[in-house]
């Protein structure tokens, strides 16, 4: 599903040149769980963006579900990514001035969906997330853990093939943090692929292999599997 | 944290520096036009007043009439007769048309000649710059010229003791004046002394006697009561002149809007002053609440650090305070630009609109109260918001920026749909204004008004009936038509108690309507026989409700007319008017209509140039060619257009600079929405439907509050004229769909830069 060939990203601004990926070969099979690890700044968010065609990597290539994608034009980029990427962020990213229902219909509004179906569609998502008391909430007046859940089902309302978190529980206890990581499990054990980036350990334990990032190169991939095996 | 703190903080400065730069520059452009309106309407306000006894100076006016030309004998009695007048004085103002003045050895066109006498020295402040004698006017045949006319006759020549001949009247000059002011309703180059009755330029007949009749002003004793003297007056005018019946007192400053008596001073427009007072105030409030706007936009992304100020101690006043520093000194940089930008563009208001006004005006108190007040406004209403939310204090609302949510709303969408509304409503002026401008233009005036020449021949100066013949040796020249009184101002009024209405009469030669092209719907031309004959217009038939109309008779003086023919309505007076009766009788005169070939207008002016030379003896051809003489009647509705269509344009850039700052303030706190909703799969499209949809919105709603107004406002205006134009509603679609296009592109550019950007970095968490 995802095979990226030599890929690098520079950031160029006035005064400096970042490399943060360098030469990174990765390839993830569809239903996979995979968990990117490594130190702060060292490029997991920006894979992440590239995997997730929200950028366009400065060298190398990258086929995603067999098609070329590396050097899309945003618009097309856009039309990809529509109804096959889920995102799910550190911080939630959830508009305060939507409420709950309006957040997750979202992505099915851009899908130009009819709004009895999305109504059908927002409903069951929330309520498999146990949100669906909390339809009429604004973000603001919900928990961490249960923003994170809003989140995740605007994420999947769309049923993609693929989901990107980008250090889920990073702003979670440890409670909601289990939460959300089984969820995404659950997720996965559905036939979704699972692509994760996470500080924590205990996450990463969830994924079926592990990927060490390190100044924007792949240092070590751990198998689970194959350790369980 | 400190390193996002300050990052955020250097962005914000950043983007904030462009934002406050936009506030300012909308709030100086509309303030220094609300200034230089201020000027002018000051100036309109206050004409006459330069004079040092101008609340106790009158002009009687016949209060039946409206006439201010009353017998001149009246002058004498006025003086001895009624204690309460301190002094009485004589003026005549032939201001309508320029005099041919003529010194030994050369002529030249100047404007005004004024009939008086030494009394209006005594009466109004006119500074003499040199002089003869004790009294400006030395003697019977003395002529005082005003500086700037002595310096176009005489250059540096000293003109005091030069002879000098107006029009027909032999003078020597015996004094130089300075130029009457700008505010004054009286204006005139040349001052003759009206103690010789030769030089009083005007005269009236009635009663089987000719009488010469002045302007008569008065000064008022001081303690005297206006009301009392003009029953004094009336009680025993009659007894004195038969010719006045009874008076009004007009107070001098209320001369200058007085359009309805007929006087050769210089008038105003009312309406119009009104018209720009309230664009004036329309585009003051405009950049008020777009300047507050900017402020509290401003102050809104500093919530969060009230709140952190509050956290660490920061107490009410302390915040109040620095708040109120910070707005004084925006408003005061505003205001300081104002006055720059006023400095510098006045002269170019001047040359526009033929005005003198001087930025001193500014020093003086009307003007400073309500700068001040304005501004205290500003700064008032802009602390409101601040206070409301101090009173309501509550940290956990502050640090999270969730305050104001609501009510931001309501305030960013009324402002800018009032701003697009005045818009719309100047846009819908200006087009209508062009419009009926256009519409006068190209009306049918029921002659031909092209290729066709007016000559005006002075008394004496030639044989009009020889100067035609020779006018028609020339190919070029297809007719020509001798009449007393040409179209555009015929003034001779039959007057009659009998009727109701005015009706007017001219004097023509038997080639008149085919000079002019006026269609003769019946009947026959006048000819040279017809002693008692006359041909009359539409009008005339209706309103002397004549049935038969061709050979019945007409008494509009001692002798019976007979019609012998009818022709269309044509424009003979002011097109503001509606035709009115006219009566069309043979006679030979000094007006003379040369209707000429449209390809050789060069050369048959050459030859027009040539044959007056050699008929006349140092007399210069005073010449007008008739579609320009009726096309500058809307001169008036031209400057108002002129004028209009700036004070749009400015109103426009305001409106564009608060839409702009409105898109980039949007722009900026959505950006975390953009990034998200693009994240989730929106296009670029989308993202600026979202952004767009908005102002969209406002214009629609504008456009519904600005048409009725507008409709309402201009079929006001529209109803100063006898034939208008129609209101269409594509006049009002234009003003919509050109305010829509302008909204659009203010807002298009910065809207794209944000929805052009990748979700990745505003989404970035660090
Ligand atoms: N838009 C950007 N412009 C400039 N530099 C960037 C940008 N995004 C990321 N970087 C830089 O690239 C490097 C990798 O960033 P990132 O992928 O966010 O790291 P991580 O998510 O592993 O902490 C960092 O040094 C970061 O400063
Ligand atoms: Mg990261």
């Amino acid at each position: 599903m995802i095979k990226t060939e030599h890929l690098s990203k520079i950031f160029r601004t006035e005064e400096v040149e970042t490399k943060a990926l360098n030469d990174v070969n990765l390839h993830v099979t569809e239903g996979e769980f995979v968990a990117i690890m490594g130190p702060s700044g060292c490029g997991k968010s920006s894979l992440l963006n590239i995997i997730g065609l929200l950028d366009n990597p400065s060298e190398g290539t990258y086929a995603f579900n067999g098609k070329e994608v590396g050097k899309l034009k945003e618009s097309q980029r856009t039309q990809e990514r529509k109804g096959n990427v889920g995102f799910v962020f550190q911080s939630f990213n959830l508009i305060d001035e939507l409420t709950v229902f309006e957040n997750v219909e979202l992505p099915l509004i851009y899908l130009k969906i009819s709004a009895s179906e999305r109504k059908r569609m927002v409903t069951e998502v929330l309520e498999r997330m146990k949100m669906g008391h909390r339809v009429k909430h604004f973000p603001q007046q919900l928990s961490g853990g249960q923003q994170q859940r809003v989140a995740i089902a605007r994420a999947v309302v769309a049923n993609p093939k693929l989901i990107l978190a980008d250090e889920p529980t990073g702003n979670l206890d440890s409670k909601n943090g289990i939460e959300v990581m089984d969820l995404l499990t659950e997720l996965n054990r559905e036939g979704t692929t699972v692509v994760m980036v996470t500080h924590s350990d205990r996450d990463a334990n969830y994924a079926h292999r592990i990927i060490n990032l390190f100044d924007g190169k792949i240092v070590t991939e751990t198998r689970k599997d194959a350790e369980l095996v | 944290m400190i390193r996002k703190n300050l990052k955020i903080a250097i962005r914000d400065l950043r983007r904030n520096r462009l934002f406050s730069l936009l506030g300012i520059i909308g709030f100086s452009a509309g303030f220094s036009i609300c200034l230089i309106i201020g000027l002018f309407v000051y100036k309109e306000l206050t004409i006459d007043t330069y004079n040092k006894n101008y609340d106790r100076i009158y002009r009687l006016i016949d209060s039946e009439t409206k006439n201010a030309n009353l017998d001149y004998r009246l002058n004498e009695t006025l003086k001895n007769k009624y204690a309460a007048i301190e002094k009485a004085c004589p003026i005549h103002i032939n201001g309508a048309k320029p005099w041919t003045v003529y010194t030994d050895t050369s002529s030249v066109y100047i404007d005004g000649v004024i009939a008086t006498d030494n009394s209006v020295f005594d009466l109004m402040s006119v500074n003499v710059v040199k002089s003869m004698s004790n009294n400006p006017f030395a003697d019977k045949n003395s002529s005082i010229i005003t500086h700037s006319a002595a310096n176009k006759i005489f250059g540096t020549v000293d003109p005091i003791g030069k002879k000098l001949k107006v029009g027909t009247n032999e003078t020597i000059i015996s004094a130089v004046i300075k130029d009457f002011p700008h505010n004054s309703s009286i204006k005139g180059s040349i001052l003759l002394n009206s103690e010789n009755s030769d030089f009083r330029l005007n005269s009236n007949f009635a009663n089987g006697e000719i009488f010469n009749t002045t302007n008569h002003y008065i000064l008022l004793k001081e303690n005297e009561s206006k009301e009392s003297l003009e029953k004094t007056i009336n009680e025993s005018i009659g007894t004195y002149y038969k010719t006045v019946k009874a008076i009004t007192l007009q107070p001098l400053n209320a001369i200058y809007f007085d359009t309805d008596v007929i006087d050769g001073n210089n008038h105003g427009n009312y309406s119009l002053v009104k018209i720009i007072s309230i664009i004036g105030i329309l585009i003051l409030l405009l950049s008020i609440i777009n300047y507050i706007n900017y402020i509290l936009s401003l102050q809104y992304k500093r919530i969060k650090e009230i709140g952190i100020k509050k956290v660490n101690g920061a107490s009410n006043k302390n915040i109040v305070s620095q708040y109120l520093a910070d707005v004084f000194l925006w408003v005061l940089i505003a205001f300081i630009i104002s006055l720059i930008t006023v400095q510098f563009s006045l002269p170019y208001f001047n040359q526009i609109f033929q005005e003198e006004l001087k930025i001193q005006t500014l020093t003086t108190s009307p003007f400073i109260i309500s700068i001040i007040m304005s501004l205290a406004v500003v700064v008032l209403i802009s602390s409101i918001p601040l206070a409301i939310l101090l009173s309501k204090f509550n940290y956990q609302n502050f640090l999270n920026n969730t305050v104001f949510k609501t009510k931001n709303k309501f305030r960013s969408s009324l402002l800018p749909i009032f701003q697009l509304s005045i818009c719309m409503l100047l846009i819908t002026g200006v087009l209508t204004i062009q419009k009926q401008i256009f519409y006068a233009k190209h009306k049918d005036l029921g002659f031909n008004k092209n290729q066709l020449l007016y000559i005006n021949v002075p008394f004496k100066a030639l044989d009009p009936e020889s100067f035609k013949a020779e006018l028609l040796n020339n190919p070029s020249i297809e007719k020509v038509a001798l009449s007393g009184g040409t179209l555009g101002d015929i003034s001779m009024k039959m007057s009659s108690i009998k009727w109701d209405f005015d009706a007017y009469q001219i004097d023509v030669d038997d080639d008149f309507l085919e000079t002019m092209q006026i269609e003769l719907l019946k009947g026959r031309n006048v000819s040279p026989n017809d002693k008692k004959q006359c041909i009359v217009n539409e009008a005339a038939i209706k309103a002397f409700e004549l049935k038969d109309s061709i050979g019945e008779k007409i008494k509009p003086f001692q002798d019976e007319f007979e019609i012998v023919g009818i022709v269309k309505d044509f424009n003979f007076g002011p097109i503001h008017r509606k035709i009115e009766p006219l009566l069309i009788k043979y006679g030979i005169n000094r007006n003379v209509s040369v209707r000429m070939d449209a390809n050789n207008i060069a050369s048959t002016m050459q030859y027009i140039n040539k044959v007056w030379d050699d008929m006349t003896t140092n007399e210069p051809l005073e010449y007008e060619f008739y579609d320009l003489k009726f096309d500058s009647m809307y001169k008036k509705e031209e400057l108002l257009a002129n004028a209009c269509s700036l004070f749009a344009i400015i109103a426009i850039i305001i409106t564009c600079l608060g839409l702009w700052g409105q898109i980039i303030f949007i722009s900026t706190n959505k950006s975390k929405e953009i990034g998200i909703r693009k994240v989730n799969g929106a296009t670029i499209k989308d993202i600026l439907i979202m952004l767009n949809k908005n102002f969209v919105k406002w214009v629609l709603v504008a456009f519904v509050v600005a048409c009725p107004i507008a409709y309402f406002a201009m079929s006001k205006w529209l109803e100063n004229f006898a034939y208008k134009t129609s209101l269409n509603w594509w006049v009002f679609a234009l003003a919509g769909i050109f305010t829509l296009l302008i909204a659009m592109l203010t807002v298009s550019w910065e809207s794209y830069n944000a929805a052009k950007q990748n979700p990745v970095d505003s989404l970035r968490d660090e």
